[in-house]
């Protein structure tokens, strides 16, 4: 009898703080004014920049006394619908990352602070930040999130194969008919060494071609696909080839088991175009930190490179919508820069403190990333842009496998795109 | 519970019960009964017990489903709020082909993994040998994969079928098989994960049949020995019919568990697999809708169709099942 009540009211307990929980977020305690104690929820996805953050938090908390700041890790898999339900729900983090390609559904719903006040009030200077990131998160001339950091995309080389087959470096005036030929004589007819990788990446491979070869994934205004146009497939052509025609790369099959990076790495593959954002994971590698160098993409018909970054933005659902401006635009400020940057993981995006990025990792020529940023072409988005991003693998897997023509992909790729922008801009 | 239980603590439970008891008696036997003082108070006892896990039921399976319903029918994203306009999404799904492949491709898959049921009985038939050393050890070992993460599970049959460097391509070179990238060739993808469903599954099977046997009366085998059977005629004549209703249970367990295929495939597969497309089942496609572009009400509608599904495969097996379980 006893152990029965004991059991309802456990029962009871269990139902009343499920529900109590579900009810509210119970956030910050204290209604926000001057010289009150305010607690914010920072939300990230990278528990490798978690010892950066916090040290900027410090920094932060420090300027602003009776602010404490706790940082909320959600693994990648699950940020995005964690952060999106989190926050129609009233229940969200005040302030938390954000990328190009998400922003523009935040926007339209009508969840994130403007930080143009915070802004203005921190004497940051807009002028120091890479002009296209900044346009990504400015809508209505209203800015939305500030740039923490960004990336470009670099060729990376291994020195050991390139020593041991007799092929010269590559350096920033080569194009890609000297990457073809270097390829070449880097793969060893046996498959144990090829000359380059081409996974299906965007942001690594095929984006970076099409725009040096002067198309385009997404129109200007954001409401057709170019995938289509002869310009983007010669710049998705230029890997296929690698695969189909040069033989000079795994196949898609390979990089589905073993993905590209990983390859690399194991020296299986002599060269591979990726972002600034591995710099850090191939330091700690005690093979890739002494073989490997970067340099600048090779030039196509325009010099282009991918840049995207990450922003700070402030949700309208926070209780302290003041501070929480203010914390986002910091994280997004000079001092936030220059310790990103000291740690090697990330460029930090404001002027003058990325040189602490070249120097976290001499071993490699990372000057290279900043050298591109000015031929930086922002990562393609519209206002959805999972909605067709999500089936670029699926459409362009036959081309890669070689059971389609390139043109017959990319034209079927730009019919579902289409379509998803036709059914986002009417909604 | 302690002092309820244990030994010394026992005696002073009892008293006061009887007690009361006597106290009945001694008024008049016979009229206890006739009263049955308890009843009502037990009735009341077994709805408030009752009402909690139906409580639950309400809060998180039937308020959801009816949630689900209307977001099937409804239009918007997470800011803007969903309002319901009609059956858009059950048409742009059903006209879709994509549905129809990934419900293929779940059938077979759910298919596949129920041949793990005969080999699951004569795993469990061979270990419920009185004879054979180590029983326990064996269960334990094919109970393994049950208790591993699917994830870990995943990672490593990743290895296993990795087409530059697996194990399995490694075997099948020495002995001159055929080999090729297992989970990332069109052919093959599903099978090698179907492969896995089997083993992963088995435990559970193994456990339920081998309860299964312990309650076939050993008076059968033996009668069923002195007529002159020998073991494989046992079996297939004493032992498996009196098996079929665990068969059965563990059949509708295995279907359920297939259909609802997900994680196997997401880790081994992965995104920019050429064999997804090939491959996907029907909650990988929900997922995408769902969560990858983020049109719920589509995955909505995806989800109802699973339930649908589920439950007329279920039924079929319900209805095929008076043919050939015999419940003894």
């Amino acid at each position: 009898m006893k152990s029965t009540k004991t059991l309802i009211g456990i029962a009871a307990a269990a139902a009343a703080l499920t529900l109590a929980a579900c009810g509210d977020n119970g956030a910050g305690t204290s209604s926000g004014g001057d010289g009150e104690e305010v607690d914010l929820t920072f939300a990230t996805f990278s528990p490798d920049q978690e010892p950066a953050i916090r040290e900027i938090l410090d920094v932060f908390e420090e300027q602003n006394p009776g602010v404490t700041v706790e940082i909320q890790i959600i693994p990648w898999t699950d940020y995005w619908s964690t952060l999106q339900t989190s926050t129609a729900g009233g229940t969200g983090p005040d302030v938390a990352w954000m990328l190009g390609a998400k922003i523009g559904q935040y926007i339209d719903g009508g969840v994130l602070l403007p930080l143009d006040d915070a802004f203005e009030e921190s004497g940051l200077n807009i002028e120091k930040y890479p002009e296209q990131l900044v346009d990504l998160f400015v809508d209505d001339d209203t800015t939305y999130a500030l740039p923490k950091d960004f990336d470009t995309i670099g060729l990376w080389y291994n020195k050991a194969l390139f020593d041991e087959a007799g092929v010269a470096y590559p350096t920033p005036d080569w194009t890609w008919d000297d990457v073809i030929a270097a390829a070449q004589a880097l793969t060893k007819p046996d498959g144990s060494v090829y000359g380059i990788g081409a996974p299906l990446d965007p942001q690594a491979t095929y984006y970076n071609t099409i725009y040096q070869a002067g198309g385009e994934v997404i129109s200007a205004d954001g409401t057709t696909s170019g995938y289509d146009s002869p310009e983007a497939i010669a710049g998705i052509q230029f890997w296929t080839d690698m695969i189909n025609k040069y033989d000079v790369s795994p196949t898609l099959e390979s990089f589905a088991d073993t993905e590209s990076v990983a390859q690399f790495m194991s020296g299986r593959l002599a060269m591979l175009t990726t972002g600034s954002f591995y710099a850090i994971r191939f330091a700690n590698d005690e093979y890739s930190s002494a073989n490997f160098d970067v340099t600048e993409l090779p030039g196509g018909v325009e010099e282009a490179t991918i840049i995207n970054g990450i922003g700070n933005v402030a949700l309208a659902s926070t209780e302290h919508p003041e501070e929480a401006a203010r914390l986002a635009v910091f994280l997004s400020g000079a001092e936030a820069s220059q310790i990103s940057s000291e740690t090697g993981t990330v460029i930090g995006s404001y002027e003058g403190t990325q040189q602490a990025f070249v120097d976290a990792f001499p071993q490699f020529n990372l000057q290279a990333f900043l050298d591109q940023a000015e031929n930086g072409v922002v990562l393609p988005v519209s206002r959805n842009t999972d909605a067709w991003a999500s089936r670029e693998s699926e459409f362009l897997t036959p081309a890669w496998t070689g059971e389609q023509t390139v043109e017959e992909a990319a034209g079927n790729l730009a019919g579902a795109m289409n379509e998803a922008l036709a059914q986002e801009n009417q909604d | 519970m302690a002092t309820g239980t244990t030994g010394t603590g026992a005696p002073a439970g009892v008293t006061p019960a009887r007690r009361s008891g006597g106290a009945g008696g001694a008024i008049g036997a016979g009229r206890g009964r006739r009263d049955r003082p308890n009843r009502y108070p037990d009735n009341r006892w077994a709805a408030i017990l009752l009402a909690v896990p139906f409580a639950g039921l309400v809060i998180f399976y039937l308020w959801p489903l009816v949630r689900t319903v209307l977001l099937s029918l409804s239009e918007g994203t997470a800011f803007t709020g969903y309002s319901v306009t009609g059956f858009d999404n059950w048409q742009r799904v059903l006209d879709g082909g994509e549905v129809w492949g990934a419900l293929v491709n779940t059938l077979v898959y759910a298919a596949i993994v129920l041949l793990g049921v005969p080999i699951a009985m004569v795993l469990a038939a061979l270990l419920h040998q009185r004879e054979l050393r180590g029983r326990s050890f064996y269960r334990t070992l094919y109970f393994v994969p049950v208790v591993t993460m699917p994830v870990a599970v995943a990672m490593v049959w990743r290895y296993i079928y990795n087409g530059d460097f697996g194990l399995l391509n490694e075997v099948l070179d020495a002995v001159g098989g055929p080999t090729r990238a297992w989970v990332a060739d069109p052919d093959t993808a599903l099978y090698a994960v179907a492969v896995v469903g089997i083993w992963m599954a088995l435990g559970t099977n193994l456990i339920i049949l081998a309860a299964g046997l312990e309650a076939v009366p050993e008076s059968l085998e033996e009668a069923a020995t002195l007529d002159g059977a020998g073991p494989v005629r046992r079996f297939f004549s004493v032992t498996v019919p009196l098996l079929t209703p665990s068969i059965f249970l563990v059949s509708v367990l295995s279907v359920i568990g297939s259909l609802q295929m997900f994680d196997l495939l997401f880790i081994m597969l992965g995104r920019t697999n050429p064999a997804l497309a090939d491959s996907k089942t029907i909650v990988y496609l929900f997922y995408e809708e769902a969560f990858v572009r983020n049109d719920r009400p589509l995955g909505a509608v995806i989800a109802l169709i699973t339930l649908v599904v589920t439950l007329a495969v279920t039924a079929v097996q319900f209805r095929l099942q008076r043919r050939w379980v015999t419940y003894a």
